[in-house]
């Protein structure tokens, strides 16, 4: 309905929009990665990572404030000159498209290993990318009063697991806390840096926030509550999994499995599996969103819907065919992501920042 | 000249059988003056109206002699006895001399002579026919290129105010509005006696003029919210309004939607609630049913008898009735994903159950379903048309041949059988959401088939986003749950207490929106001060 400026969310839709989607990739894959290893310390990891993930996100929000109504990729070329900031766009828009392609290919992956063996990948590539385009189409507005609901459904399902797993904690999981020291807390940081960088994202989403200067709150508030998330899931599974859930292939999941509760409240599987659904969604559909209209800024069209095929189609294309198969793809996943991905969503704005500020680009706190 | 007129009359009544449908034939009598000449009048009236049976023209004398005169109505409209003895009574038996203090004739007959509450001038011949079919009288004079429209008592045909078919409740008022609506606005004034409540009239169809009020309370309802609705009511260009369903469907924000975005009621106290909470009511004369806008989805879910009775069981029956639009929309598609993909999700006991029941069932749970499905909503359709004697049989029919005899012939399974009933049933928990219902089974159904839960999931991401999408005159159709408006979820999923609910819903409501004072909650007299009283 209405695109560009005058689409706007409140901050807490913005909050909810940051939780979702730096939480629902992070819930499937990534505790397993980090308990791999660290052990049952993993969970002291959360912390330093939200503390970048927050970082990350204040050293964005900082800037954008000082292009109000800009996105980065408008507010890049005033800051370095027009040919470096186009370079500085393209390079944001493309790991939009990659992310986006981790993502698709997660989602596809899990239904398709767990879910529904049997059927081909391309049927989940497909389908994700069509209710995703429709989602596009019908904006950002809409997008995340969907995503409201949707993670007050994730909320509610992840503390019903968690509640439901009471009689299995066992807190002697827990311990020795430190047992192999805490440079493998910090080594599991590293896979779990890509998911809370994410909260770059607000570079693209601080234009629509209906007040201008509420963007770092929003980010604080979006990664701290989805760290937040992480630590209760983490815990929760490390107690009841124990080390186990290094070789579980979803926490999530085996938590839910795990519940039987007098025989009959047992095998929730459906409910994670919606949950999933929905945030993988969400989040599919974020990136797809800021590509589609970072490409339109970096072209300076006036709409972003002409993009939503096209974007839509080399989605689908990456998704298939960058990785061969599961192991290859969790492998580049956690191991090669974050080095490439990492640069960019924090150094890229830390760079552009101090650039700013020392040439003076852009409004002064205050006006 | 009269012949040019009538000529050009034809000529519009015909070009409007073609496409372009607009209100010209109503503007081009409005361009016919009256006449002094009252023959002249009387045969345009006649002409045009095509000397019609019920069309009654009276020419007579004023009293005293000299001043001819003429009243024209319709047969049956108005009340025989008011016209021939008030109206025509008074106006025969004056005197012949003009007293002092009035300028002509027809100030005279104006301001002294008919005793009508409703009396207006008017000059074109459009505004002549307009008040005669609508029931009032029209008084000719001779000499004067004017005429009186007379409002007449209409005669009193129509139901009474009777008991409501499909809004029945056990506590709370009885009545529901008829197709009469001057009774529909009273039922509506005799709840809420206040100077603000304003109305505004809308004549709408070319050829059936029918009236249509616009109700709002000023100060209430937002200021945009009812200029957008008097906008588009007024755009409607239509040769005929039958039911308020006419209206609803050239109105809602979301024509392509299966979900309402626009009310109805046939309740009096219930579109009274709405105005209080700054809606606005469409009421449209012929028809029961009074349309309440913004609609939003919650507003399906609740039913007035929820603020008569106390809130414990009502909180419980709102989530009841959230429960079955969700069971009638996705339980049978998760009965069928379960069975055909993922019947290890089943409890044990369970699956084997249902395995064991489906032994020997010559269709597959897909099939199964849609074909249950099918003979369900038939039997429905059957018993809704048939005459109440017959429709006993075939509920007969479906219960026995259908629930039992084809379960223990093999055609279907037993929870087959079972969990299209439940579908079915539940449908009539909410039935305002009936359009929606049917569809979305049947879709869902069918990609449960083909992906399972996957499937299932999938559709119902695309229908959470195609509510988000949604808007009720401007207002997102899923307020306050998302948008989140903490303070109003009082009223979603349960209802609070009512000294709890001290504000309107937001969204409606711009500047008043507090409805009852602070510290409403009931208690008991301070210890020793209470006796006084």
């Amino acid at each position: 309905m209405s695109m560009g400026s005058s689409t706007k969310i409140s901050g807490r839709q913005a909050v909810f929009l940051i939780t979702s989607t730096i939480f629902s990739t992070m819930v499937i894959f990534l505790p397993t990665f980090m308990i791999d290893i660290a052990k049952q310390d993993a969970w002291l990891a959360v912390f330093p990572t939200a503390v970048l993930g927050i970082a990350t996100g204040n050293i964005c929000a900082r800037l954008g404030e000082r292009f109000p109504g800009k996105n980065i990729i408008e507010y890049a070329p005033s800051i370095i000159g027009r040919l470096p900031g186009k370079a500085v766009g393209l390079i944001f828009i493309t790991t939009f498209i990659l992310l986006n392609s981790y993502i698709v290919r997660e989602f596809a992956e899990i239904f398709l290993n767990i879910f529904m063996p049997e059927t081909p990948m391309f049927i989940f590539i497909a389908s994700i990318l069509l209710v995703s385009s429709y989602t596009v189409l019908q904006g950002l507005e809409v997008l995340a009063r969907a995503n409201t609901i949707t993670l007050i459904f994730y909320v509610v399902i992840i503390f019903t697991i968690v509640s439901l797993n009471l009689p299995n904690y066992m807190l002697d999981n827990l311990t020795p806390v430190l047992e192999f020291g805490p440079g493998r807390v910090i080594g599991s940081t590293y896979p779990a840096t890509v998911f809370f960088a994410e909260a770059y994202m607000i570079t693209m989403l601080a234009p629509y926030l209906d007040k201008q200067r509420q963007g770092r709150a929003v980010v604080f508030w979006g990664v701290a509550s989805a760290g937040f998330l992480l630590l209760v899931l983490m815990l929760a599974g490390l107690a009841a999994l124990k080390c186990e859930a290094g070789r579980t292939q979803f926490i999530a999941l085996s938590l839910a499995r795990r519940i039987s509760i007098g025989e009959f409240i047992e095998r929730l599987d459906p409910l994670v599996m919606l949950m999933w659904m929905g945030g993988l969604l969400i989040k599919v559909t974020v990136f797809y969103y800021f590509t589609v209209t970072g490409l339109s800024s970096w072209l300076g069209t006036k709409g972003h819907k002409a993009f939503i095929i096209p974007v839509g189609i080399v989605l689908a294309f990456m998704a298939g065919y960058l990785w061969d198969n599961n192991i290859e793809f969790r492998y580049q996943l956690s191991a090669i992501l974050p080095a490439v991905s990492v640069p960019i969503q924090l150094g890229v704005p830390l760079l552009l920042l101090i650039i700013a500020l020392i040439r003076g680009k852009g409004s002064e706190k205050g006006n | 000249m009269l012949r040019k007129i009538w000529k050009k009359t034809k000529s519009t009544i015909s070009s409007k059988q073609g496409r372009n449908l607009n209100s010209s034939n109503q503007s081009h009598l409005e361009e016919i003056k009256i006449s002094p000449d009252i023959d002249w009048n009387l045969k345009c009236i006649d002409q045009i109206l095509g000397s019609s049976e019920d069309i009654i023209t009276r020419p007579f004398d004023l009293g005293g002699g000299g001043q001819r005169a003429a009243i024209v109505y319709i047969d049956g409209l108005g009340d025989d006895y008011y016209i021939a003895d008030i109206i025509m009574g008074m106006l025969m038996d004056t005197g012949p001399k003009l007293p002092k203090g009035y300028q002509n004739t027809m100030d005279y007959v104006a301001r002294r002579l008919l005793p009508a509450g409703e009396i207006k001038a008017v000059f074109s011949m459009g505004k002549v026919f307009k008040g005669v079919l609508s029931g009032t009288t029209a008084l000719l004079l001779d000499g004067f290129a004017s005429a009186l429209i007379i409002g007449t008592p209409p005669k009193a045909i129509g139901r009474r105010v009777e008991q409501p078919e499909s809004e029945n409740v056990v506590r709370g008022p009885r009545e529901s509005f008829t197709e009469n609506l001057k009774t529909n606005m009273l039922l509506i004034r005799r709840i809420l006696k206040n100077p603000y409540l304003r109305i505004k009239t809308h004549n709408i169809g070319v050829y059936t003029g029918t009236k249509v009020l616009v109700v709002y309370i000023e100060g209430l309802a937002d200021k945009n919210l009812v200029g957008e609705v008097n906008r588009r009511i007024k755009s409607i260009d239509i040769d005929g309004v039958l039911e308020s369903g006419y209206i609803e469907q050239l109105i809602e924000d979301a024509p392509n939607s299966i979900f309402p975005t626009v009310g109805n009621t046939e309740r009096p106290d219930r579109a009274a609630a709405g105005l209080l909470e700054g809606k606005v009511a469409i009421i449209t004369d012929g028809s029961p049913v009074v349309l309440v806008a913004p609609w939003l989805f919650w507003n399906i879910l609740q039913t007035p008898e929820d603020y008569y009775s106390r809130p414990y069981t009502t909180s419980i029956l709102r989530m009841i009735r959230l429960g079955a639009v969700l069971i009638t929309m996705f339980l049978p598609a998760a009965y069928v994903a379960l069975v055909s993909y993922q019947p290890e999700m089943l409890p044990t006991v369970l699956a084997i159950t249902i395995a064991a029941s489906r032994e020997g069932i010559p269709f597959p749970t897909l099939v199964e379903i849609l074909l249950m499905g099918l003979v369900f909503e038939s039997l429905r359709e059957a018993g809704v048309r048939l005459p109440r004697a017959v429709g006993q049989a075939v509920s007969i029919v479906g219960a026995l041949v259908i629930g039992d005899i084809a379960v223990s012939a093999g055609f279907f399974s037993a929870p087959g059988v079972v969990i299209t009933a439940l579908a079915g049933i539940s449908s009539f928990a909410v039935p305002a959401l009936i359009d929606a219902y049917i569809p979305i089974r049947l879709t869902t159904v069918v990609l449960s088939g083909f992906l399972g839960f996957y499937g299932l999931g999938l559709f119902m991401f695309v229908l959470l986003v195609h509510l988000c999408s949604l808007r009720s005159l401007g207002v997102p159709y899923l307020t306050p749950v998302s948008p989140m408006e903490l303070s109003a979820w009082k009223d979603v999923f349960i209802r609070a207490p009512l000294w709890m609910m001290d504000r309107r819903p937001p969204g409606l409501s711009k500047g008043n929106k507090r409805r009852m004072a602070r510290d409403m909650k009931p208690g008991p007299p301070p210890p020793g001060g209470g006796e006084k009283d």
